[in-house]
């Protein structure tokens, strides 16, 4: 399988409480809307961006760093706002 | 997929699930839940579930969620096995719940029931054990 160009960058999840169930129910929910494949890491482990069970099954605290990787025709923009709602997760 | 979901649960547990659930997944499909008061008489639960999964029935069966195997709840759901296509999952917990209400499928109502109870075991853990190395403390 050919591997797409995609985009990859690392953010630092702000919420206090870190990334639980709401925000990373928001999170799929604003990542379904991008054509891009979605995939979220944390050290080795990567897990789909589209299920809310397995972003929480990361375990990511607060200060914690997740990697957010997107593949396809959105995928600049997907990392982008994906990157914002993480790091603006404060307010959650 | 139009599968109904139904949650039938003891006192107000079934409601207060799906407030949660409406938290995480504010979007997600609606669906049903019934109340049943152990003070109750049966022909009324039955009536209530009845009413229940008439309102989410849209031809392709309806999933009823209880929340404890044996339970009045389950037990009264049960009955309708035979004369309604329903299957009845017991044991509910909200990683089901999230599952269902984001799941973008065509699963037919047995296809689901099975998916979700594996769905909804796979997700019970004893946290310590998922943190990632060097989380524990």
């Amino acid at each position: 399988m050919s591997r797409e160009p995609g985009v990859e960058r690392a953010f630092t999840v702000r919420a206090e409480l870190g990334l639980h169930a709401r925000p990373a129910g928001q999170f799929v929910a604003l990542a379904g809307r991008f054509s891009s494949e979605i995939t979220v890491g944390r050290g080795d482990e990567w897990v789909s961006g589209c299920s809310i069970l397995s972003i929480l099954s990361l375990a990511a605290e607060h200060g914690s760093t997740l990697i957010i990787r997107a593949v396809g025709t959105d995928a600049e923009q997907a990392v982008s706002e994906l990157g914002l709602l993480l790091e603006a997760a404060g307010q959650n | 997929m139009a599968v109904g979901v139904v949650v039938v649960a003891h006192c107000d547990l079934g409601k207060e699930f799906l407030r949660a659930l409406s938290l995480i997944v504010p979007d997600g499909r609606r669906f049903f839940s019934i109340s049943l008061d152990p003070s109750e008489q049966l022909e009324a639960m039955r009536k209530k579930i009845l009413k229940g999964i008439g309102e989410a029935d849209e031809n392709d069966g309806v999933l009823i969620l209880t929340d404890m195997f044996g339970g009045t709840p389950s037990n009264v759901a049960l009955s309708f096995h035979e004369e309604h296509h329903v299957e009845v999952v017991t044991g509910m917990n909200l990683p089901m719940l999230v599952k269902l209400a984001s799941l973008k499928d065509d699963k037919s109502l047995e296809e689901l029931a099975t998916f979700v109870k594996e769905y909804g075991q796979r997700n019970i853990s004893v946290a310590s054990q998922l943190l990632p190395e060097g989380n524990s403390g």
